[in-house]
């Protein structure tokens, strides 16, 4: 077996851009006259995405990861993402097929990934908002190796002057909503998840929707699924959910929680921004704090996430959202039904 | 003495890595742990003079030190990260296994991606209804 070591940045002109944009375009259409094409739609609030599958066997998938948002119908949409199923091998020169990741892009602007790792490719047609999905294996396993399925497209999708995807969660009481924001493995999870499983109103427990609307801001979810480590998840002894798959490092349960969908909430007004820290204090905390680190810790987060750590303007975006919010720290305890608690209590009175 | 230019950058520090982010530029910053721990004792308001006299008295510190940590100062100031502030009554915090194992080097960089690796069009030969031909090999 060869080892896949490299990763390439690949440059092309636009004649090359254009034609590969065609040569996507009829791959499709060639797949699509063998299968029928199954049309769903994505609403997110502020966007719809549509759905192309050319690949009904994905159909279940997809109920699973985005049954908060997907939908048999729509007025309209904004982009469409193209889904089918192909030999990945087949998108690439062969000089390159030893590598493990390839990212090909047009005067600085990435528009396709090929991870050779997994056998997935991502690519993208601004443009036109057109966004394609091609993968050779359409297991759970193989698509949590990516991290949450589509969100680098729907991150660029759902971006505007006033919306952007954020590396967050969220949860609210009464429609007064808080993020939860830090970095991965900080309990942003465990709390939000917990809140969730006490009647909290929920948006997400990693990915969301920010909107900013006549100076208020707004959290909408993606995705009906959470991840949760092993010991957090045998501590949720009333959590309902269905287990899909383990994450990209087997590290965490990666979870169906359609079950709650009437919890989950579009347009929840963010009121504060609380950053977890876990400690072992008896009883746990909430204190305001200067927003240094939970600010960079977010936008650090969310451009590393979607691989837009060059994209200043997405920066400057995510620091303007949140800036002229309130912080607070919540120091955790190890009880999980006392961080509820206490945060219940807190939301209430903001 | 110094302090974080609050006005225009955020900035974290956690396990021993600083991450600053220009919110005016959109711009962030990332310091090698070195540079990260002497940058934290920076902003705390502790006196330069001080950070200097306790790196001195690492083993092995080099007899330019305090070059280096002018130059490092300097590169703060230019890139607006710190400003000057009141002196803090703080003592300096320094890691010596840490600042030995970066040889008292203080590095702080834009975000770069090290592994990328530029080549020339690889796909101007993509046919529009085949896609990639097999690289031709001769038989022999």
């Amino acid at each position: 077996m060869t080892l896949k070591t490299e990763t390439y940045l690949l440059n092309i002109n636009k004649n090359s851009l254009i034609k590969y944009y065609n040569f996507l375009d009829n791959s499709f259409k060639k797949t699509a006259d063998k299968n029928s094409v199954i049309t769903k739609y994505l609403n997110l609030g502020i966007k719809t995405i549509r759905l192309q599958i050319a690949f009904a066997d994905f159909l279940p998938q997809l109920e699973k990861y985005f049954s908060c948002s997907l939908k048999d119908t729509a007025n309209n949409y904004d982009a469409t993402i193209y889904i089918w199923k192909d030999t990945v091998y087949s998108y690439i020169s062969e000089q390159y097929n030893k590598s493990k990741w390839i990212t090909i892009s047009h005067e600085k602007k990435e528009f396709m990934q090929i991870d050779l790792e997994n056998n997935i490719i991502n690519a993208e047609n601004k443009e036109e908002e057109k966004y394609y999905f091609i993968a050779e294996n359409y297991s759970y396993d193989i698509l949590s190796k990516q991290g949450h399925l589509f969100v680098k497209s729907i991150s660029k999708i759902i971006r505007t002057e006033y919306s952007a995807l954020v590396h967050s969660a969220a949860v609210g009481i009464n429609n007064k909503g808080i993020l939860i924001s830090a970095k991965g493995g900080s309990g942003k999870s465990t709390l939000s998840v917990s809140c969730l499983t006490n009647g909290f109103q929920y948006v997400s427990d990693d990915y969301l929707i920010l909107k900013k609307s006549n100076n208020k801001l707004y959290a909408s979810p993606i995705y009906s699924i959470i991840t949760l480590s092993p010991q957090i998840y045998k501590q949720m002894t009333n959590l309902k959910s269905e287990f899909m798959c383990n994450n990209y490092n087997n590290t965490k349960y990666i979870l169906n929680i359609s079950s709650y969908d009437i919890n989950i909430i579009n347009n929840l007004e963010i009121k504060a921004v609380v950053f977890p820290k876990i400690s072992n204090i008896a009883e746990p905390t909430i204190e305001k704090t200067n927003k240094n680190t939970a600010v960079t810790q977010l936008v650090y987060s969310t451009a590393t996430q979607m691989n837009n750590n060059k994209d200043t303007e997405y920066i400057k975006l995510l620091i303007s959202f949140i800036k002229d919010l309130d912080f607070y720290q919540i120091n955790l305890s190890q009880n999980l039904d006392k961080n509820v608690t206490i945060l219940k209590q807190f939301i209430k009175e903001l | 003495m110094y302090k974080l230019n609050e006005a225009k950058m955020f900035a974290d520090i956690t396990d021993n890595v600083a991450i600053i982010i220009n919110s005016e530029t959109g711009i962030y910053y990332a310091m090698n742990n070195c540079g990260s721990i002497i940058f934290k004792d920076v902003i705390d308001g502790c006196s330069t003079n001080l950070i200097i006299d306790n790196l001195k008295k690492i083993e092995s510190c080099p007899n330019d030190i305090e070059q280096k940590f002018k130059i490092f100062i300097d590169e703060l100031l230019k890139k607006e990260i710190i400003i000057a502030g009141e002196k803090s009554s703080k003592t300096p915090v320094l890691d010596e296994a840490i600042i030995k194992k970066d040889k008292f080097e203080m590095k702080v960089s834009e975000y770069e991606d090290a592994q990328e690796m530029l080549l020339a069009d690889p796909i101007h030969d993509v046919d529009e209804e085949e896609g990639w031909q097999p690289v031709f090999k001769e038989e022999k």
